[in-house]
């Protein structure tokens, strides 16, 4: 045993024989036998050891025979040694520490016992984790003592969808498995933009070259882009051609101005099951003890007669657990222009109220990439410590030993998607100031969409009886694409949104996959 | 003017001694650790030093768990209250018996509440009747605690 796992196992048998807070309730261990020093005060209400006055007990207990030096069970149980009483802000404020053990406790025995944690013992949950039906059994021993097999070792046990947690709990009704899953956004960050600038830079700088028009004098109203004044795309296009005349022929309610939004959005993402067996503990403890009698002889005084008797002090942990998780980092892109062809629009300049309804093309965007890593991690550990004590609370003959196993394995991967769409629509939309309140549109046109990732064909991973493994020297490319013909029904309101009726017609396939 | 002061003085002096009416609020006593200098517990009494209601902190001294206590006419307790920081509260109904030998003295006192936990109490006398030892053992468990007191 090296000097390292020696002085961990003193200071876990220090521990347990009392440099941790001594706490005067045993009843959760059956049997169990405390006896306190004799000046120990028990000022607990309920359950305590009773005080003395007039050579008989009495219930009454008072805090204000406490001075420093007085050693005391507080309400919790705990054993505290006063160091200071003062007054302070009309209350007497009773200064304390921990004792050493041997202040508190004269003789103390807990029989070999054996604690199983239950969710009793759960004391709180991180936000984003929740606890999943769990199976109890009694036993729950494979989880223990099972290393993973080359087949398991080689495959990042990610659990993906619910229906196979259930599976994996089903096939473990022998085990008592708890499990928590994990689906926690530990970053997240979006930008909006409603107008793209570049377009306007665009048809400002079409006027600029002189290729309009002037049949409709963009002075006649403040936006030249704004279909309620007259302008818009139609007298833009009108502009374009250098026809005078043409502007004011597609002018006024036809047309107007193209808008353009994208968002790009970013968030960084845990998901993952943590199965685990509640952890087990065992052990036991007794004080050592130092008994005085009294040899009397005739021919000479009384001789004191020290009786040493050592106690001893053991613990064992027992815990497994796996963790599987995915960590990912998305950038989500999204764009529109929607480029309307023949709108109407009505305003109520006293309430901001608009109603725009029409006829528009839609050109949309939407695209995300993920980089992300799947981790797959189990550990059992076994730590058992035990030791002699003599008295009073001296640990000698400190022995131990513990048996861990470590195994981890992860893969990266990245993986793309991409859809472009175009079509025509009809709909219309009420706004408030420029708050979208209530849309609906229909229409159809034509998508086309590519999504494919890379990853490795293997795992890379350590394990705690062999080491290192795997490697990252074999990848694979998967590339699908779709091109067809849509049409859906669209209902939003506020931000939220719903196809009402979708429907797809794909004319194209292709997907292909690489090795390297 | 003089007789005024002086009748303000004995009131004062009155009220301060207590002699209008006994006081139901007895001492607050504040546990600290003197490592950390946080508090750990707050124990309230009433006139009589009786320990009315306790207060236990976290290790950041927010309140962890309070209970009140009430007594019967004996000064056993009768009821106590908890209420912990979640919210979650529960009172625990006590129920005291008092077992006297042939000499009167208290041999035995059996405590019960009605969630099931009994705890009896033995006492030991020696032979010129000083209380000198006690023990106290949960029925449920068989676990004990003892102790002597000094001589």
């Amino acid at each position: 045993m090296s000097s390292r796992d020696k002085a961990l196992l003193v200071a876990l048998a220090i521990i347990v024989v009392g440099v941790a807070p001594v706490t005067a309730d045993p009843a959760q261990f059956s049997g169990a036998e405390l006896v306190f020093m004799p000046a120990v005060s028990d000022m607990r209400v309920v359950g305590a050891i009773m005080a003395r006055s007039a050579n008989a007990p009495t219930p009454a207990k008072s805090l204000k025979d406490l001075r420093a030096g007085s050693v005391f069970i507080n309400e919790d149980g705990q054993a505290r040694i006063v160091t200071a009483v003062y007054e302070d802000r009309g209350r007497v404020v009773i200064e304390t520490e921990e004792p050493r053990p041997e202040y508190v406790i004269s003789y103390a025995y807990v029989p070999d016992f054996q604690l199983q944690m239950t969710m009793d013992n759960l004391a709180s949950l991180a936000p984003g984790v929740s606890i999943a039906d769990s199976s109890r059994a009694d036993d729950a021993r494979d989880l223990f003592e099972s290393d993973l097999d080359a087949a398991t070792r080689d495959k990042v046990s990610w659990i993906t969808t619910d229906d196979e947690i259930d599976d994996m709990m089903a096939a473990h009704d022998d085990l008592d498995l708890r499990m928590l899953r994990i689906d926690k956004v530990l970053w997240s960050s979006g930008i909006r933009s409603s107008d793209v600038e570049a377009l306007k830079k665009m048809q400002s700088s079409g006027k600029t070259n002189g290729t309009n028009g002037s049949a409709s004098t963009p002075g006649d109203s403040g936006d030249p882009m704004d279909p309620s004044a007259g302008g818009g795309t139609g007298s833009a296009i009108g502009e374009g051609t250098g026809t005078s005349g043409s502007g004011e022929a597609t002018g006024g309610s036809l047309g107007g101005k193209p808008e353009g939004s994208a968002q790009i959005s970013g968030e960084i993402r845990l998901q993952g099951v943590l199965r685990y067996i509640l952890p087990q503990i065992s052990g036991g403890f007794k004080a050592p003890s130092c008994k005085v009698s009294w040899i009397i002889h005739w021919w000479h005084p009384p001789i004191p007669k020290f009786e040493f008797s050592r106690g001893y002090a053991r613990v064992q942990v027992e815990s497994a657990q796996q963790f599987d998780f995915k960590l990912t980092g998305t950038l989500n892109l999204s764009a529109e222009v929607k480029v309307p062809i023949a709108m109407f629009v009505v305003i109520e300049p006293h309430t901001q109220l608009k109603f725009e309804c029409g006829l528009y093309a839609k050109i949309t965007l939407d695209g995300s990439i993920t980089l992300g890593f799947e981790v797959s991690e189990y550990s059992r550990s076994e730590a058992h410590a035990g030791c002699d004590l003599v008295w009073p609370f001296i640990p000698v003959k400190v022995g131990g030993g513990q048996d861990n196993y470590f195994h981890t394995a992860f893969r990266p991967f990245l993986a793309a998607s991409a859809e472009l769409t175009g079509g025509l629509y009809v709909g219309g939309e009420l706004s408030w100031s420029g708050i979208g309140l209530a849309s609906l549109e229909a229409g159809g046109g034509l998508y086309v969409g590519v999504n494919g990732y890379i990853e490795p064909l293997g795992v890379m991973g350590y394990d705690s009886k062999i080491g290192g493994y795997g490697s990252f020297d074999e990848w694979i490319i998967y590339v699908n694409a779709e091109a067809g013909a849509f049409f859906k029904v669209t209902l939003g309101l506020l931000i939220w949104s719903h196809d009402l009726f979708s429907m797809r017609w794909p004319f194209w396939t292709w997907a292909n996959q690489w090795e390297f | 003017m003089r007789h005024i002061t002086i009748f303000l003085i004995v009131a004062l002096g009155l009220g301060s001694c207590s002699l209008f009416g006994k006081s139901d609020e007895g001492p607050v006593y504040m546990v600290v650790d003197k490592g950390t200098n946080t508090a750990i517990s707050t124990y309230y009494t009433d006139g009589s030093e009786r320990i009315t209601r306790t207060e236990s902190y976290d290790g950041n001294e927010f309140v962890s768990r309070v209970r009140d206590f009430e007594y019967d006419d004996s000064g056993y307790v009768r009821a106590m209250t908890e209420r912990s920081a979640g919210g979650a509260e529960r009172t625990v109904m006590y129920t005291t018996t008092v077992v006297r030998g042939e000499s009167g003295r208290i041999e035995k006192i059996v405590q019960r509440s009605d969630d099931g936990e009994e705890l009896e109490t033995f006492f030991g006398y020696d032979e010129v009747g000083t209380l000198r030892g006690s023990v106290v053992r949960s029925v449920g468990t068989d676990s004990v605690v003892m102790k002597d007191y000094d001589e």
